[in-house]
């Protein structure tokens, strides 16, 4: 049986996660999502830390931009310059549309970034597309041993 | 130069002509420095504009064009100059004469400390005379002439900018004293041996009285340069302020426009995903009543989301010289026809158009407007098949574009209501629409420095017509 794979999602707003839960719900290979509802959490969850202590490393980071306290694009610097957490690719999935948001993104190193829509059959799309390019057509560094 | 001993009014004015015609032969006398070229020229105590605390005029104009200004009527002479900041501080201090330079040095040399406390001991007596001779013109906003402590005269003039006096600018004029009790006295004050100065005295030449009067004339010319250049560079700092201001006001007002956008559009996502969730889920198990309120609510939120996307379009229209490049109009239309194909095909409509010009615009703006343009054409058709023409001419400074159609056309009693945010004339249930895109096109074309405006007849067509100035005949003002 193949392995799960894990994907986090960091996402503030309770329904939007759920309505992403939603839409993984319809995916073809098995996949666990653990959703986070903020930056300090995110980073707690990945680095091991406190509650999180034993939380699997996501093959996939999924990130909203508008969290509170440390916002998404804090959350994406430090996770692209921590050498152990940079590889694991950084989907920023957001509704701003802002210039300036998605040049900050990308020069943070964020792996892509996508404009939720506002449909929700394209969001199923999306989502869809996430799983089979990221989780299927790319190869992913292998996990590394954590200590 | 041999003196008549008659003294005869007719040979006082033939020698002063003759004069004339010496100097204007002879040009620049000898023994003198031209100022002309100098334009740092040091003082054995230094610069003294370094101490310049006001810095108004000094700024302004600069050392380099300020000692040209000065050059310019000093070469009449053969003395010196100054150009002193509302404060009395040096903006600019020339000496060409091997007499005032040697008076001035002598005086400096009676006081004690650097500079700055020279200045202000009252032994420097060149200084004080001609720092006194500029003070007396600027409070009584008048020429001043008065005797200098080193035995010749000085001529100050205030200068304005602006109705406001900033400064005053002199320079010093006429013989050295010949007289033995007056080179006395001035060997006392300086503290220097009477022999030195009347040897000096004796090396001056003296200039004609025209001369000096063209110098002053000049003097009044070159005060009101400076308070113009004055002037002009306060503007031009006032100007740049203020577009540096607009620039960030526009900028916020931008990141707001995108904040607001985003944060209304959060929860209109929320509502319109789980309706479409909720009809996902219980199509079946619904009556036919709750599938049709599942659609209005989503139809609603559509629209909902249209208007925003409408508002943030409008409100992120700003004037952006740098985005402006060429842009060739004939395949920005073809490109504009091609994305409204599902339309066309919808509507069984033709776009069609005429050569079009390249013009200098910003492409993605200009794209909007013959979107728009061409997209309500093609909206508010009549019960043919909408055609839309787009055409060019040329006027004297500006393209002029027309969009015509032969649609439902609208009464020109509302030809200017159109152009408003969010002004319709026709229910949205019948023509879908934000009401924004003419006014949309209205703000890109205004930015772009054109007009737009409609000829219209209710059911024989609509012909929208806008300008944009050309600016490639204006090359210069293009690269300014």
């Amino acid at each position: 049986m193949a392995e799960q794979s894990q994907i986090l999602l960091i996402e503030d707003n309770a329904a939007d996660a759920e309505l992403t839960l939603e839409a993984f719900k319809q995916s073809r290979s098995p996949l666990i999502v653990n959703v986070v509802r903020n930056g300090v959490e995110a980073l707690s969850y990945l680095r091991h830390e406190g509650e999180f202590s034993a939380s699997i490393p996501p093959k996939l980071i999924l990130l909203d931009l508008s969290l509170p306290c440390k916002d998404g694009h804090d959350v994406l610097a430090e996770l692209k310059t921590d050498p152990r957490l940079m590889s694991i690719p950084v989907i920023v999935l957001t509704t701003s549309r802002n210039p300036r948001d998605i040049s900050a993104a990308y020069k943070s190193h964020a792996n892509c970034y996508i404009r939720k829509p506002l449909d929700f059959d394209r969001f199923l799309a999306i989502i869809e597309a996430i799983e089979s390019f990221w989780l299927e057509i790319v190869e992913l560094p292998a996990k590394e041993e954590t200590r | 130069m041999r003196r008549s001993k008659i003294p005869d009014n007719k040979i006082q004015t033939g020698l002063e002509q003759l004069r004339q015609i010496e100097w204007l032969l002879k040009g620049s006398q000898e023994g003198t420095e031209p100022a002309q070229g100098k334009s740092n020229p040091q003082r054995s105590y230094g610069d003294l504009t370094e101490l310049n605390r006001e810095r108004l005029i000094l700024d302004s104009l600069g050392k380099d064009v300020l000692n040209e200004v000065i050059s310019d009527y000093l070469d009449l002479l053969d003395s010196s100059a100054a150009v002193y900041e509302y404060d009395g501080s040096y903006a600019s201090g020339i000496f060409t004469s091997s007499w005032c330079r040697f008076m001035d040095e002598t005086s400096r040399n009676l006081c004690q400390g650097d500079n700055k406390e020279a200045l202000s001991c009252g032994q420097w007596h060149c200084h004080e005379s001609c720092w006194q001779t500029s003070k007396t013109s600027m409070d009584s906003k008048q020429p001043a002439d008065l005797e200098c402590a080193g035995g010749i005269r000085i001529y100050a003039v205030p200068i304005f900018c602006d109705e406001k006096i900033i400064g005053s600018i002199n320079f010093g004029y006429g013989d050295p004293p010949t007289d033995e009790s007056k080179l006395q006295e001035l060997a006392e004050r300086y503290g220097v041996p009477v022999q030195e100065l009347k040897t000096r005295a004796q090396q001056y030449r003296s200039r004609p009285t025209f001369i000096i009067e063209l110098a002053k004339r000049r003097l009044a010319t070159a005060a009101k340069l400076i308070g113009e250049m004055v002037q002009r560079r306060q503007a031009e700092e006032r100007y740049r302020e203020l577009s540096h201001q607009l620039a960030q006001s526009n900028e916020e007002l931008k990141q707001f426009a995108y904040a607001a956008a985003h944060d209304l559009q959060e929860p209109l996502r929320t509502v319109v995903n789980y309706v479409s969730l909720l009809s996902r889920r219980y199509q079946d198990k619904l009556d036919n009543k709750a599938d049709k309120y599942i659609e209005n609510a989503r139809q609603g939120a559509q629209r909902m989301q249209a208007l925003i996307d409408d508002l943030l379009q409008y409100a992120t229209v700003q004037y952006n010289q740098g985005a402006f490049k060429q842009v060739d109009l004939s395949a920005l239309v073809d490109r504009v026809s091609a994305n409204l194909r599902i339309t066309l095909e919808q509507t069984g409509g033709h776009v069609s158009r005429d050569e079009l010009p390249i013009i200098e615009a910003e492409e993605s703006q200009l794209a909007q407007v013959f979107q728009n343009l061409i997209g309500n054409g093609l909206k508010f058709h009549s019960s043919e098949p909408p055609a839309v023409h787009v055409s060019s001419t040329r006027g004297e400074r500006q393209w002029q574009f027309s969009v015509s159609d032969n649609g439902m056309g609208l009464n020109m009693e509302y030809s200017e209501r159109i152009f408003a945010l969010f002004r319709r004339l026709v229910t949205s249930d019948e023509y879908p629409g934000t009401g924004m895109g003419l006014a949309i096109c209205k703000k890109i074309i205004e930015h772009h420095g054109g007009r737009i405006w409609v000829e219209s007849e209710p059911g024989k067509g609509s012909t929208f017509f806008f300008t944009i100035p050309d600016r490639t005949s204006t090359t210069d003002y293009k690269n300014g």
